[in-house]
């Protein structure tokens, strides 16, 4: 008994329809993403102490032992982070937005204060956006906080689209007593911080 | 590890084995009797029941040169069941005997008692495999998963993840079947799902687990049956994310409907559809390897 030529057809589709689900497609262009993934020297790589006693920042495992992270002990103790190629993001009201997948102690808050530039003829809105990141106590989704820009924007504070911006520096510090724990940090313009990554079949 | 999930399916089969045989009748001798024509006639039933402690029994088959039938044959079917049993004539060879042969022509009518009816006809689908038949199937599950709705799914979308992939499987099976259209057994399942990244290889979640499945089944025609299927264990999922790994311990429930298909011989084809419970507890979040799945397969009765 011969295959029909039809049912062949279909085993050839589904065959083609599952390779096609191994395509991620292309990721989308963030302002800066920051999985602290990998680590020089103890920390993740591009991450240094700015503040703090000596080893109050360090390179962790967080919920899995593939997930890594940046824990933050101590109230004051800072990380300063790199910089990133640069994206053109929407600011709203005046602002930026951070996605954060992170934890912290009891009445502990996470600051996170980011300085741009803008490379394109478009004058920079804001040389500098700042919030504070009221994490869980425990492991759960995505903490979205609004980074406020430092210096008020000529329209009245909406610039909608089109701003093409540069990260050079992110900072991060512990406000409270206890530590922060932060497994994927995303910057972005508002509305467009959302994690989530490409679909599977 | 091993040997525990051994010791798990012994004492299952344990078990269920008497349990079964029990409900199925296959502790009374009456219904071996019914199903197996070789099996040995009953203590006090048929010819051998009549002859006396040390002496040969009579042939039971019907020999041609058989005597007249004396006094004590005669009476033979009034004899209470102390000395000769049950008085209906045996089913088996030495039932082929007429009334003529065996005398009872010879009884006054007040003499004659009435014998119980022949009891009825065994039905076809509970018939006895009398071959210690073992089922083995084998089978390829596509199960479609509960989408975003795990509190893993959420966790790893927030280190930037994707959503869940359909979770896709595989099962082995090797079920004992104590009659046709039942059968039961340790079954071995495989299942996979996984959460694309942009960068990186894929959050997956692997699991093996080992059930216990139940699968009746009744034929509708000639080559189809129709049924249901329960099964239930416990296994080990395995999280990689990134290139940590992490080992977990899941439990399992399905339950599901059944249409199989004779094929070829031995060779059925197998569709079943239903549902799996499989949550899985994990640091990030509790997870689902489970869902409406849709099983094709194939069996081969041994």
């Amino acid at each position: 008994m011969r295959p029909r030529p039809r049912v062949l057809r279909a085993l050839l589709l589904a065959l083609l329809a599952l390779l096609a689900c191994r395509e991620t497609g292309e990721a989308p262009v963030r302002l800066l993403e920051e999985g602290f993934e990998t680590s020089c020297e103890g920390l993740p790589c591009g991450w240094a102490q700015a503040a703090g006693p000596d080893g109050a920042v360090t390179w962790v495992s967080t919920v899995h032992p593939g997930e890594r992270g940046l824990r933050l002990e101590g109230e004051g103790t800072a990380a300063l982070g790199p910089g990133a190629e640069g994206a053109s993001v929407t600011v709203v009201s005046g602002a930026l937005e951070a996605a954060v997948s992170g934890r912290c102690d009891e009445g502990t808050a996470l600051a996170i204060a980011v300085s741009v530039v803008a490379p394109g003829p478009r004058p920079v809105p804001a040389d500098g956006f700042a919030g504070e990141a009221r994490l869980p106590t425990e492991w759960s989704g995505t903490t979205f906080t609004p980074l406020v820009g430092t210096t008020a924007l000529l329209d009245g504070g909406i610039g909608p689209g089109g701003w093409f911006l540069e990260v050079r520096s992110v900072r991060l510090e512990v406000v409270g007593p206890g530590a922060c724990e932060i497994d994927h940090l995303i910057l972005d313009g508002v509305g467009a911080s959302d994690p989530a990554g490409p679909d599977a079949c | 590890m091993r040997g525990a999930r051994r010791g798990w399916g012994a004492a299952w089969l344990g078990l269920l084995l008497p349990a079964l045989a029990s409900a199925q009748g296959f502790e009374d001798p009456g219904f071996d009797r019914a199903f197996d024509p070789e099996a040995p006639a009953g203590e006090g039933e048929g010819p051998a029941a009549e002859a006396p402690p040390g002496e040969e029994p009579p042939s039971a088959a019907p020999t041609g040169e058989r005597e007249e039938p004396t006094a004590e044959a005669s009476t033979g079917a009034e004899a209470p069941p102390a000395a000769g049993g049950s008085a209906r004539p045996s089913a088996g060879p030495a039932g082929a005997e007429t009334a003529a042969e065996t005398g009872a022509a010879t009884l006054a009518p007040e003499e004659r008692i009435e014998l119980p009816p022949d009891p009825p006809a065994p039905d076809p689908s509970m018939e006895r495999l009398d071959d210690g038949s073992v089922r083995w199937l084998l089978g390829l599950a596509f199960l479609a998963g509960p989408g975003r709705d795990a509190p893993l799914d959420d966790a790893l979308a927030a280190r930037g993840f994707g959503p869940p992939s359909a979770v896709l499987g595989g099962e082995v099976q090797a079920l004992y079947r104590p009659v046709r259209g039942l059968a039961f057994g340790p079954r071995l399942g495989l299942r996979h799902r996984h959460w694309a990244a942009w960068e990186g290889p894929p959050a997956a979640l692997l699991s093996l687990d080992l059930m216990l499945a139940i699968t009746a089944r009744l034929p509708i025609g000639s080559r189809v049956w129709l049924g249901g299927d329960l099964a239930g264990g416990v296994g080990l999922g395995r999280l990689a994310i990134r290139d940590g790994r992490s080992t977990h311990v899941l439990g399992r429930f399905q339950v599901s409907g059944v249409f199989a298909l004779e094929l070829v011989g031995a060779l059925r084809a197998t569709v079943r559809a239903g549902y799996e419970w499989a949550p899985v507890d994990l640091p990030l979040g509790d997870g689902r390897l489970g869902g409406p799945f849709f099983l094709l397969g194939f069996e081969v009765r041994e």
